[in-house]
């Protein structure tokens, strides 16, 4: 499931072959440029800057997930209060302030998953963990265990597609037991389905935990409990250039 | 006495120091994989909240089982891949989550009362929250004030559309407390956390305990430590020559074979075989060195994963891989100067080294597995059953590369109940009793009866308009009759599961037609039945999956049926029996007892003969013959062409989603006695 959303497409483009970390870093620094200062400006520099790179990847259109029509109508409820409130600026009679204020918030909302998106669909997964291995192995230096953290970190890329198995497999289980008698609507079905919940749960957690049994066991059989070293950072210009760009970016946004 | 000794346990683990074992390392890297999981779906639902409470009860169980520096790395990765999700929601979940977690599992594991739990879970939870939200707040200080803007213009929005704005008293005293709230947030903003704080961890106890005792239900309250290598023998590494006499065999304090005899010289290529539940696996694990050894002749240590040692190659493909790339697999634990493009040449995995582990085949995993143990120059291999769950052109494969590696002077020991496995070996040593195949035959076979499903031109396309899209399926006919055994055949990635799925109503064509005969109850039994079945006692399970929940009249209806189902597969006298203690077998045939019990009329069965040995199969064979006996249909999906039953009605097999050369016995072949 998890992995059909963030689902690494693999085109080979200038943008896939940055480095994990170096796209880390920008999605890191645009975000909190987006975060402190979400003016129409930045909201729409960043959207403008994001479609760019969507299209310097090479990626689909395709690949963009629709919302869910709950969430849908959620939007469009917010839409009516927040239009209903007027305010400035007035065109032709209306006031626009609220409805404004509103998609302001909404944009920003987007335009951070976009950024997100294009980190995931241009990433691989093994890439990331390696990225964020190393991008915290420098603080080793002050006490911070990087090898507990590095071995912990692959073996959760190794475990994500394990997971997403057996989440899959248990939904279609609860799909699959019988639904309770008539008598049971109402409360009833509530607590059955808090019941249902709970042994969902329960199965995921203990399909899962046996997948980690499996997984110890392959580490004492190969006598290590640390993970091989990800390959040593060669930096490139590409990188330095897209990380210079993200932060010079972020640093005007909050100057100006 | 059972509570002082859980007590004593959690003060064990509690006081270990020092860095995560390969237990806690794997359970914290599971635990954050599922959160993160949990967290991705939460966001993509946009139903964040829900699915945080969800990740929290992870934690929970998580620090609940093991000591806090588990759950803190547990953590750790989740936030670091958080990020991966945007904006600044998930990571707060993710670490929110662990503040809770770690306290409601830490109170549930030394039996705090609620008091206490929501105490302890305030004095972890609320200062960082509170304080981060107040900095995050402050500094964010446009976003602030967009989003108090925002929930101003909604109150006036809604007052306008009513038109209340200056007429009702209501809605202005609503403004004015609107206002002071927003005006007074410094305040306002940590009283609400506070209360909500609370809540949560009382939300968070409540379905932490439940989902715990399932948890400890099914695995045991304590974390076995039996991973833990024995160190009986000393001095150099020397894992052959080794011999056992007459030593009984033991997982833990439990004696699983009473005697065992075996001796294995250098060279030399030994075959255990034996019934399930013999000791086959057991036997291996203590060899390997894992628990205690001091029955073992050996004129060295073991070595496990050392070079020069013994390597160890178990049954589950996907569960030896540890790394996400081919050659990062190969190098952990390897020693530094390891050749890996060498490494994967032996095994015929040349130029693999940049796939991705998830992406290879089970044949591909398991000559991964061997290109990793043959890394370390190994005297000895251990393989226990690691042809069991591959086709037969993969199980070729493997016994090919076993006897390579035998014949370039490493000795084997390998566990397996299939004949072409044992045949490789230079002898084979049977453990416990033999084997007693016998079937009860049935004198009439044909049991074909009115049409249950119709499949017309069934396609399934995943992910359709995706540009990983791929169709799994393409215009499959089949049409499935009450009493009727149909076998499904194909390699990993033929479509069989996906058609197995639609069958059972898990998923709908995305061209083609499903029609249901009157009266059609459709279910699934999955490969891992464990995962099936989640009640204590065999009893409660049965119970659960008929949907007995009382004793209305449906109810005592639905308990003869679970009798009747219990007596059709001989499991009338494991009732009251807990389902742990059960060996494989009888779990798939609890499942099956169930789901008939439901009034199933038409069962799949997905590689129902996974791990069984030949009374297993036989005893199972039976089984579905006497299902088509009472009318049910059965569906068995398999990656075996050469499934064991000689009284198949239709055997459908697949090959890159369709039917090739499906053989229709029924039309053909009517088996007269």
């Amino acid at each position: 499931m998890s992995n059909d959303i963030l689902r690494d497409v693999p085109i080979d483009s200038p943008v896939r072959r940055l480095r994990a970390e170096a796209k880390l870093l920008s999605m890191v620094a645009l975000s909190m440029a987006l975060v402190f200062e979400p003016t129409w400006i930045m909201i729409g520099i960043a959207a403008l800057l994001g479609v760019a790179i969507f299209r310097l990847a090479n990626l689909p259109v395709a690949i963009l997930p629709r919302p869910p029509a709950m969430l849908m109508w959620g939007l469009f409820g917010g839409m009516i209060g927040a239009s209903a409130s007027g305010g400035d600026p007035v065109v032709i009679g209306l006031g626009l302030g609220g409805l404004l204020d509103y998609l302001r918030l909404i944009c920003l909302g987007i335009v951070l998953l976009f950024w997100a998106g294009m980190l995931a669909w241009t990433t691989g997964l093994a890439e990331l963990g390696a990225g964020l291995r190393r991008l915290i192995h420098p603080l080793r230096r002050i006490g911070v265990p990087t090898e507990e953290i590095g071995t912990v970190l692959a073996l959760t890329v190794r475990a994500l597609p394990l997971v997403a198995d057996e989440v899959r497999v248990v939904a279609d289980i609860t799909m699959t037991r019988p639904t309770p008698p008539p008598s049971k609507r109402g409360f009833g079905m509530i607590i059955h389905g808090f019941a249902l919940a709970v042994d969902a749960a329960v199965a995921v957690v203990v399909g899962t935990s046996r997948r980690a049994r499996d997984m110890a066991k392959a580490m004492v059989s190969r006598g290590s409990t640390s993970a091989p070293h990800p390959d040593p950072m060669r930096i490139r210009f590409s990188d330095v250039l897209a990380v210079v760009c993200a932060v010079t970016l972020t640093v005007v946004s909050f100057m100006v | 006495m059972a509570r002082t000794k859980n007590d004593q346990h959690r003060r064990a683990v509690d006081a270990t120091k020092g860095p995560l074992d390969a237990t806690e390392l794997a359970d914290a890297a599971i635990a954050a994989a599922l959160v993160f999981a949990i967290l991705a779906i939460g966001r993509l639902l946009a139903a964040g909240t829900f699915f945080q409470v969800l990740g929290t009860v992870v934690f929970a169980v998580l620090a609940a089982r093991h000591r806090t520096r588990t759950v803190v790395l547990a953590v750790v990765s989740t936030v670091l891949f958080t990020v991966l999700l945007g904006g600044t929601g998930p990571i707060t979940q993710s670490a929110v989550g662990g503040l809770f977690g770690w306290a409601g599992g830490t109170s549930l594991a030394r039996g705090y009362s609620r008091f206490k739990t929501i105490g302890l879970s305030l004095l972890v939870g609320f200062p960082p929250v509170a304080m981060a939200s107040l900095a995050f707040f402050w500094l964010a200080d446009e976003l602030r004030e967009l989003t108090f803007e925002n929930v101003r213009n909604q109150w006036k929005g809604i007052g306008r559309i009513f038109d209340l704005v200056n007429a009702s008293s209501a809605h202005d005293s609503g403004t004015e407390i609107i206002e002071s709230i927003i005006g007074w947030w410094p305040v306002a903003l940590p009283v609400t956390q506070f209360f909500i704080s609370i809540v949560y961890a009382l939300i968070v106890r409540r379905l932490s305990r439940r989902v715990l005792r399932g948890v400890n239900d099914a695995l045991g309250p304590v974390v076995p430590m039996d991973l833990e290598l024995s160190n009986a023998t000393e001095g150099p590494v020397a894992p052959v020559p080794l011999a056992i006499d007459g030593a009984p065999i033991r997982r833990g304090d439990y004696v699983v074979n009473e005697s065992v005899t075996l001796a294995v010289g250098e060279d030399e290529h030994v075959a255990i075989s034996g019934r399930n539940g013999s000791g086959k696996s057991t036997l291996l694990d203590t060899l390997a060195g894992f628990g205690a050894d001091d029955d073992i002749e050996r004129t060295g240590r073991p070595g496990l994963g050392e070079v020069g040692g013994l390597a160890y190659v178990s049954q589950r493909p996907e569960g030896q891989v540890l790394a996400p790339t081919v050659s990062e697999d190969i190098r952990w634990g390897a020693p530094d100067d390891v050749d890996v493009e060498a490494a994967l040449a032996s095994v015929g995995l040349a130029g693999f080294g940049d796939r991705l582990t998830s992406e290879l085949s089970g044949g591909e995993q398991q000559r991964l597995a061997l290109a990793s143990a043959l890394a370390r120059q190994p005297k000895l291999l251990l393989a226990d059953e690691i042809t069991s769950m591959l086709d037969p052109e993969g199980r070729a494969q493997i016994n090919a590369l076993v006897r390579d590696i035998n014949e370039s002077g490493v000795a084997v020991v390998r566990t397996s109940h299939l004949a072409a496995d044992l045949d490789e070996a230079d002898r084979v040593v049977t453990i416990g009793e033999p084997q007693r195949p016998e079937s009860q035959g049935l004198l009439n076979t044909n049991f074909v009866g009115r049409m249950l499903l119709t499949a017309t031109d069934v396609s399934f396309v995943y992910d359709r308009g995706k540009p990983w899209a791929h169709e799994v399926l393409s215009d499959v006919d089949l049409t499935i009759r009450s009493g009727e055994l149909v076998l499904i055949t194909g390699s990993n990635g033929s479509g069989k599961s996906t058609l197995a799925r639609i069958i059972v109503g898990l998923a709908s064509p995305t061209s083609g037609t499903v029609e249901l005969g009157e009266e059609v109850h459709r279910a699934i039994a999955f490969q891992h039945a464990r995962l099936q079945l989640l009640r204590p006692t065999v009893e409660q399970e049965l119970n659960s999956l008929a949907g007995a929940h009382n004793q209305t009249p449906q109810g005592i209806e639905r308990g003869q049926r679970i009798a009747s189902a219990m007596r059709s597969l001989g499991i009338s006298h494991l009732g009251k029996t807990r389902v742990d203690t059960l060996s494989g077998g009888q779990q798939r045939r609890v499942l099956i007892a169930g789901l008939l019990a439901r009034g199933t009329t038409l069962l799949v069965l997905d590689e129902p003969l996974a791990g069984l040995d030949d009374e297993g199969r036989v005893q199972l064979t039976d089984v579905v013959d006497q299902l088509r006996r009472e009318g049910t249909a059965v569906v068995v999906v398999s990656h075996d062409p050469t499934w064991g039953h000689d009284r198949v009605d239709q055997h459908l097999h697949l090959v890159q989603g369709r039917l090739t050369d499906g053989v229709n016995l029924t039309s053909t072949e009517v088996p007269s006695e």
